[in-house]
C-alpha cells in the first residue's frame, strides 16, 4: 500500500472516513442519476459518436442527380425503360450465381492471416492492401464492367452538369478508408437484400414531402433476424407495412465483419424507408 | 479501493454510446403489386355472364394500370362461394398483397347495384369500399370509377381510367373523330362529318371537341359537343388552320393558321372570335399545347432553322426549349406541370420522348417500333397515349410515363391523333 490517497485515508479519524464515503456515494448516485436520465442525452441529440450511417444511392430514380447521366450530344439511344431495366439487373442478386457478392467474397478471406498493412521489409507500404480491401475493390471493378459491358447507362439529352454516366455504385477512385469500405460492401448488400423484397405502390405526396417509415431491426450472430418493429410510421398503412414486409423477407442478413459485429449484434439497425423513386409529385 | 475504482470506471464507459447502424432504402425492386381478383358474385353468390364480364374488366385495367401483378385464379385457394366471407390467411398464403371482392344486385328497371371492396390481406383492413347504382349496360362505368378508387386508396392519386381519349379514325382522307376508354370498353364518336377530319382536342370540361375539317376543301378549325350536336365553324379564312388547343380554364383557344401568308399562332374565343395572334417571327409556327396554370404555350417552330421546341407567354417572347434532334413536334404539357411529351424524328422514324417542363433531361420512351407519334398526357399525370405504327396500320397505345407497359387500346385500328380528355365528372 502506498498511494497517496489510500494513506491520506488510513490516517483520518473512522466517523470522518465514513461521513467521507457516504458523502462520495451520494455524489456517486445522484451523478450517475443525471447522466443515466433522459433529459441528459436529449441535450446530445445528434450525436453521431457511435451511429454508423452509411448512404448508397442505387438506382436512378424518378429525378436523378445530374452525376448519375451521361449526356448525350444527339438524342438519347436507350429508352427510359431500358435504362432502369439495366439498372435493376446490376443492383439484383443473381441468387447464387453471383460470385462476387460481399458473402461469397467474404468466405474466402476466413482462414488467412490478420490484416496486415505492413509489409515484410518493416515499413508502412500503402501499396500493399488487405485481402479485405482487395475483395472490395474486385467487387467494385465487377460492378463497372458490368456497366459498361451493357453500354445502356443512363444518359439523356440536354443535361446540365455532365456525369461521366458511370453507375452510380460509385468508382475505384472513390477515396474510401478501409473501415468504411468494409462497412460499405456490408451494408450496401443488407441494402439489396431489401430493396430487391420491397414491393411497394408509387405514392403520391406534396412537393417537399416524402413518405418516411423506420424499422428497427435485431439480428443474431449468424444474421438471422430475432426482431422487426416499427420505429417510425409514414402514416400510410399500406406503405409500412410493405416496409416491414421487405425487412422480415431479407433475412438473413448476411454475416457481419469483425469490427461491426458488436454493434450489429448488440445495437442493431435502423432501417430507414425514405424512398425518392417511389414517390411522385 | 482498487476495487471501488474499477466500479466507478465500469459504471461510467457506456455512457455515451448508443450505436446502431443507419440503413437508408431509396428505391424498391420495381416489382409489380400482387392483387388478387376473383370472380365477383351476385348476392346468392352465384356468377352470371354479367359477373364474368365485369370481372374481366376489372382484370384488364389492373393490367393496363402497370403496377399490378394481377394473380391468375389457378393460384386461389379460397373458393368464391361467399361474397362477404373471407379468410385472409389463404391470401396471404398465395402472396397476394390486395384482394378485391365485387357483388352485383339486379334490381327491377334494369339498374344494378354494385358493391366493390379493396382489402389489405396482410391487415384484413378495407382500404376502399363503394357501392355504384347504374344501369345494367353501364356497368363498364362502374368498373372505371373503382378502378380509379383502388389507385387512388393506394397510391393517393386518382387513377385515369374514368375518362376518355379522342382520336381522327377511318382511312387515309377519310378520317372521323371518335373516342373511347383506354381499355377500349366504351366506344362512340361524333357524328360522320364529310370530309375528313383530323386533329382532335378536347375542352376542359369534356363537354366539347374542337377539330380541323376538311369538310369545306380548306382546313378549317370546328368545335362539336361531344353529344353530337352544335357544330360550329370557328375559323373561316380559307387557309390551313390546324392543331387546336382549349385552354385549360377553357375560355381560350389556341391554334395555328397560315392565314397571313406564314403560319403563325393564334388566340381565339370557344366561339370563333379571334383574340390575338402570338407569333410573329418568320416560319413555321405549330401544335400549341398549354401549360396546366393557363399561362405558357409550348409550341414548334422553325424560326432557329429545323423543328424545335418553344414555350412562351401570351404576351409574345418565347425562349427556346430543344436544341436536340432537328424535327421536335407535337408538344403535349402533362396537368402536373412537370414535363412536356413531344414526337421527334431520329435514326430515321419518329418517337416519344419526354423533356422537362424547364428544358432539361431529354429522355427517350420509344423506339425500334415503327413511327410513335401525337403524344397525349393522362389527366392524372401517369400515362400517355399515342399514335404508333408499329404493326403496320396505324394504332393508338397506352403507356406509363416511363414508357413501360405500352399497350394497344382495342379496335383503334386506322386511328391517329389521340387525346385525352378530362376526368368524366
Amino acid at each position: 500500500m502506498g498511494t497517496p490517497i489510500t494513506e491520506g485515508l488510513s490516517m483520518m479519524s473512522y466517523p470522518f472516513r465514513k461521513l467521507l464515503w457516504i458523502s462520495a456515494a451520494a455524489h456517486l448516485v445522484i451523478f450517475l442519476l443525471i447522466v443515466y436520465s433522459p433529459a441528459f442525452s436529449s441535450l446530445f441529440p445528434d450525436s453521431k459518436k457511435g451511429q454508423i450511417v452509411v448512404n448508397i444511392t442505387f438506382g436512378t430514380g424518378e429525378n436523378p442527380s445530374n452525376s448519375a447521366f451521361k449526356k448525350t450530344k444527339n438524342m438519347p439511344y436507350s429508352t427510359l425503360k431500358e435504362q432502369k431495366k439495366a439498372m435493376k439487373d446490376l443492383t439484383k442478386i443473381k441468387k447464387g450465381k453471383d460470385t462476387t457478392t460481399f458473402e461469397s467474397q467474404n468466405k474466402k478471406v476466413t482462414k488467412t492471416q490478420p490484416d496486415q498493412k505492413i509489409a515484410s521489409t518493416g515499413g508502412i507500404n500503402p501499396k500493399v492492401k488487405t485481402k479485405q480491401e482487395q475483395t472490395i475493390d474486385d467487387a467494385l471493378k465487377w460492378a463497372q464492367e458490368q456497366s459498361q459491358k451493357e453500354k445502356l447507362q443512363p444518359e439523356a439529352a440536354q443535361v446540365e452538369n455532365e456525369g461521366d454516366g458511370q453507375s452510380p455504385y460509385g468508382s475505384l477512385d472513390n477515396q474510401m478508408g478501409e473501415v468504411d469500405a468494409i462497412l460499405a460492401a456490408y451494408v450496401g448488400e443488407i441494402k439489396r437484400k431489401i430493396s430487391n423484397e420491397w414491393i411497394t405502390m408509387p405514392k403520391e405526396v406534396e412537393v417537399g414531402q416524402s413518405l418516411i417509415t423506420k424499422v428497427k431491426v435485431k439480428i443474431n450472430e449468424t444474421g438471422q433476424i430475432i426482431a422487426t418493429i416499427l420505429d417510425q410510421r409514414s402514416g400510410d398503412l399500406s406503405f409500412d407495412l410493405s416496409a416491414l414486409r421487405a425487412v422480415e423477407r431479407a433475412s438473413p442478413f448476411p454475416t457481419p465483419p469483425e469490427n461491426i459485429k458488436e454493434v450489429a449484434v448488440g445495437e442493431g439497425f435502423l432501417i430507414e424507408f425514405n424512398p425518392q423513386s417511389v414517390v411522385t409529385h | 479501493m482498487k476495487q471501488i475504482i474499477m466500479l466507478l470506471l465500469f459504471l461510467l464507459t457506456p455512457l455515451t454510446v448508443k450505436a446502431q447502424v443507419i440503413i437508408q432504402i431509396q428505391e424498391g425492386s420495381g416489382q409489380k403489386f400482387p392483387i388478387a381478383v376473383p370472380q365477383f358474385l351476385t348476392e346468392s353468390g352465384s356468377h352470371n355472364s354479367l359477373s364474368r364480364k365485369m370481372t374481366d374488366l376489372l382484370k384488364k385495367d389492373l393490367q393496363i394500370a402497370g403496377y399490378f401483378n394481377v394473380l391468375d385464379e389457378d393460384r386461389f385457394l379460397e373458393d368464391d362461394k361467399d361474397a362477404y366471407k373471407i379468410d385472409f390467411s389463404k391470401w396471404v398464403a398465395i402472396e397476394a398483397h390486395g384482394l378485391v371482392k365485387g357483388i352485383i344486385d339486379t334490381t327491377s328497371g334494369g339498374r344494378i347495384i354494385v358493391e366493390f371492396r379493396l382489402y389489405d390481406t396482410q391487415t384484413q383492413k378495407l382500404l376502399v369500399g363503394k357501392q355504384y347504382t347504374v344501369k345494367k349496360d353501364q356497368y363498364v362505368q362502374a368498373i372505371h370509377r373503382f378502378m380509379d378508387e383502388i389507385m387512388l386508396a393506394l397510391t393517393g392519386k386518382r387513377g385515369p381510367f374514368s375518362s376518355l381519349v379522342a382520336a381522327a379514325c377511318g382511312k387515309n382522307g377519310a378520317r372521323q373523330i371518335r373516342y373511347f376508354s383506354i381499355d377500349g370498353a366504351i366506344y362512340g364518336g361524333l357524328p360522320k362529318i364529310k370530309t375528313n377530319n383530323i386533329s382532335p382536342n378536347w375542352s376542359p370540361n369534356g363537354n366539347t371537341i374542337v377539330f380541323t375539317s376538311f369538310t369545306h376543301y380548306f382546313p378549317e378549325i370546328f368545335s362539336m359537343s361531344v353529344g353530337g350536336g352544335g357544330l360550329k365553324q370557328l375559323t373561316n379564312n380559307k387557309s390551313t388552320n390546324i392543331t387546336p388547343a382549349f385552354s385549360p380554364d377553357g375560355s381560350k383557344i389556341a391554334y395555328a393558321s397560315s392565314v397571313s401568308g406564314d403560319t403563325e399562332l393564334y388566340l381565339m374565343t370557344p366561339s370563333g372570335r379571334t383574340m390575338s395572334r402570338l407569333t410573329n417571327v418568320l416560319n413555321i409556327d405549330v401544335s400549341p399545347a398549354w401549360s396546366p396554370d393557363g399561362s405558357r404555350i409550348v409550341f414548334a417552330s422553325e424560326r432557329a432553322g429545323n423543328l424545335h421546341l418553344f414555350a412562351g407567354g401570351l404576351g409574345g417572347g418565347a425562349s427556346r426549349l430543344t436544341y436536340t434532334g432537328y424535327q421536335n413536334d407535337q408538344p403535349d404539357w402533362s396537368p402536373d406541370g412537370s414535363k412536356i411529351v413531344f414526337t421527334a424524328r431520329d435514326r430515321g422514324a419518329f418517337d416519344i420522348f419526354v423533356i422537362n417542363a424547364d428544358g432539361s433531361f431529354i429522355q427517350r420512351l420509344t423506339r425500334d417500333e415503327g413511327n410513335n407519334e401525337s403524344p397525349t398526357w393522362s389527366p392524372d399525370s401517369r400515362y400517355i397515349s399515342f399514335e404508333s405504327r408499329r404493326s403496320g396500320a396505324s394504332g393508338i397505345y397506352v403507356m406509363m410515363k416511363d414508357g413501360d407497359n405500352q399497350t394497344l387500346i382495342p379496335n383503334t385500328g386506322g386511328c391517329i391523333n389521340p387525346d385525352w380528355g378530362p376526368w368524366t365528372k
